[in-house]
């Protein structure tokens, strides 16, 4: 009997502890930020206007390079330079984004606002999202 | 998602249960009740969909509808429309356990879509890997397995982008959140897998109490929802070690049984590089018999290698011409690696992170190891069953699977602790359920449903 009533309580114990745990994971994704805050669609909303720009002058333009401020000013890119990089690459798909500016066209990736800084002599610009983001095409791309 | 993407992508999952249930449907025992074949259904097909998304790609629909119509062909030849399989749910005495495991699972699943809903794109594995891979399958076009080398780990397996691909191609767009959904449907084949086999095998409360820990278990729900393989790999552990008890258990030793654990165990090596050594320490587990019983396993071997043969020759195929070197073991010297080895201080951290991260993977509020152990010292140990080969097997895949991450963890070149602390509690999560279904077939049979509800 006292063997049944335990094994009535365990059980009940690990129901009660997965509600628990639930209750907290839930609690969790209630104060998750809204959608159009999340990094990466933040990243995909500033990109949009490029790739239509793409899609509608350089459909075939497959691998585009990656400038920031940080790289045009010769400095090596930092942790969340490297993130905002990787995440674009991903929105890019299937366009392959490479560092550098040495790629028939580049997207310089600016925090809005703030003044863009001198970009490369064999770089023009060819389209501003106004967004932080800005396509550049190389001078002698026919 | 909208509601129309939402109906393709319900489409897209029936076409693979169903591919799923007929081909499980051909491989179990004919007495076999249809919910245990339901249970192993969706995994079989998502295994299934995705080599076919792999090998053929493009025409993806068209072999789909190829291999349907020829299952269903001979599933209408061997079989007559009856419910007869579904009559033992109708006489069962649904116990009170059953309804509110049937809340939890609900409450738990609405959660995980809001986070996704949140998330779509995952979190840093979900779209650095996986979806980056997905992406490339489904429009690099004809050079996506040089494309795809501009992602990271372009050497991971591709059973998880190939589902979601085949689930972007009825959608008809590469819809962000079919990649969470795709997450939340393996976590769920995993709970129903571990719930199915222990009601089978066990009884139906502690098939519910053991699914209520998975269940109840909140890093492995997040993981699940955040898009990353560790869950898939998890089910189909899980599933392998499932068909490996249920193959042992009956007399008749059913070859389709040993043969389907194959096709989950090359599944398993098919999703994440870490089941490559599951893979073959399964093997190695089913074959260590042989010298005492030689027929049995000759007969056991020779049906997991049957399963086997499809996934690993998609394996075997990805290793060779697209994956570039694993990041572990690319240009490593035999000097590193001897220093690495011969560092005590490593084998002393690796422990203490097992210990550490062992007790608080799960990311549990209410740690449910306790209760599980007492559960089990309360209702008592079937010690016939600790004495089968099944659950010997099932014990020592797990333990060499530890062994081998153990090794990895010794040898690696990234910085011990950075890898230790971003991996671990996923390496664990591997082989959560699998330790939820051996500890649940050790527990005696008399515990019924009444005890509980």
């Amino acid at each position: 009997m006292i063997r049944k009533t335990l094994l009535w309580l365990v059980g009940a114990a690990l129901v009660i502890g997965t509600f628990w745990n639930l209750h907290i994971m839930d609690s969790a994704v209630a104060g998750l930020e809204p959608r159009g805050e999340e990094d990466v669609t933040v990243i995909e909303n500033k990109y949009l206007p490029i790739e239509f720009e793409l899609i509608r002058s350089y459909p075939n333009a497959k691998r585009i390079g990656y400038v920031t401020a940080l790289t045009l000013k010769g400095e090596p890119p930092d942790p969340l330079d490297d993130l905002r990089w990787a995440q674009l690459r991903y929105v890019m798909i299937p366009r392959i984004l490479v560092r550098g500016a040495g790629e028939p066209f580049v997207i310089g990736s600016f925090k809005p606002g703030d003044s863009v800084p001198p970009i490369p002599d064999n770089l023009v610009q060819i389209y501003d999202a106004g967004t932080g983001m800005i396509l550049y095409k190389q001078k002698k791309t026919p | 998602m909208t509601p129309r993407d939402l109906i393709f992508f319900t489409l897209a999952i029936l076409i693979a249960g169903l591919i799923g249930y007929l081909i499980t449907d051909r491989l179990c025992p004919r007495n076999y009740p249809r919910w245990m074949v339901w249970a192993l259904a969706p995994a079989t097909g998502f295994g299934i969909c995705s080599l076919i998304v792999f090998f053929f790609r493009r025409p993806m629909t068209s072999v789909e509808a190829m291999l349907l119509t020829v299952l269903l062909f001979f599933w209408f030849r061997s079989h007559r429309t009856s419910f007869a399989g579904y009559r033992d749910i109708s006489i069962w005495r649904v116990p009170i356990l059953a309804f509110v495991f049937a809340m939890v699972l609900g409450w738990s699943v609405g959660s995980s879509v809001i986070r996704v809903e949140r998330y779509p794109n995952g979190l840093t594995d979900g779209w650095a890997i996986w979806n980056s891979h997905a992406k490339y399958m489904a429009a690099g076009g004809k050079t996506w397995a040089q494309d795809i080398q501009n992602t990271f780990h372009p050497d991971y397996p591709l059973l998880l982008p190939g589902v979601v691909v085949h689930a972007w191609r009825y959608i008809g767009n590469n819809s962000p959140d079919a990649t969470g959904f795709v997450g939340i449907l393996f976590e769920l084949v995993a709970v129903v897998v571990l719930a199915a086999t222990l009601i089978k095998l066990r009884s139906p409360t502690i098939g519910l109490l053991m699914a209520f820990v998975l269940i109840g278990s909140p890093a492995y729900v997040v993981y699940a929802a955040s898009e990353y393989a560790d869950v898939p790999l998890s089910a189909f552990v899980v599933s392998t070690i499932a068909l490996i008890c249920l193959y042992e258990s009956d007399e008749s030793k059913p070859p389709g049984l040993i043969a389907l654990a194959g096709f989950m165990a090359g599944c398993a090596a098919w999703t994440k590089n870490e089941g490559v050594p599951f893979a073959m320490v399964t093997v190695a587990v089913l074959l260590a018999p042989i010298f005492w019983s030689p027929s049995a396993t000759v007969r056991r071997v020779a049906g997991f290698a049957a399963g086997l043969a499809l996934p690993l020759a998609a394996i075997v195929y990805f290793k060779l011409t697209i994956a570039p070197p694993n990041d572990l073991f690319d240009n490593r010297t035999s000097a590193d690696l001897l220093a690495k080895i011969s560092d005590s201080s490593r084998y002393l951290l690796i422990l203490k992170s097992y210990i550490r991260i062992g007790w608080t993977f799960g990311g549990w509020v209410f740690n449910p190891f306790l209760p599980i152990l007492a559960f089990i010292g309360l209702a008592g140990v079937d010690r016939s069953v600790m004495r089968s080969f099944s659950w010997r097997a099932g014990v020592a895949i797990i333990v060499m699977l530890q062994v081998g991450y153990f090794v990895i963890y010794v040898i690696t070149p990234l910085e011990l602790n950075y890898h230790l602390n971003s991996s671990m509690d996923r390496l664990l999560m591997h082989v959560w359920p699998g330790c939820l279904l051996l500890a649940g077939m050790t527990v005696r049979k008399q515990v019924s449903p009444k005890t509980i509800s």
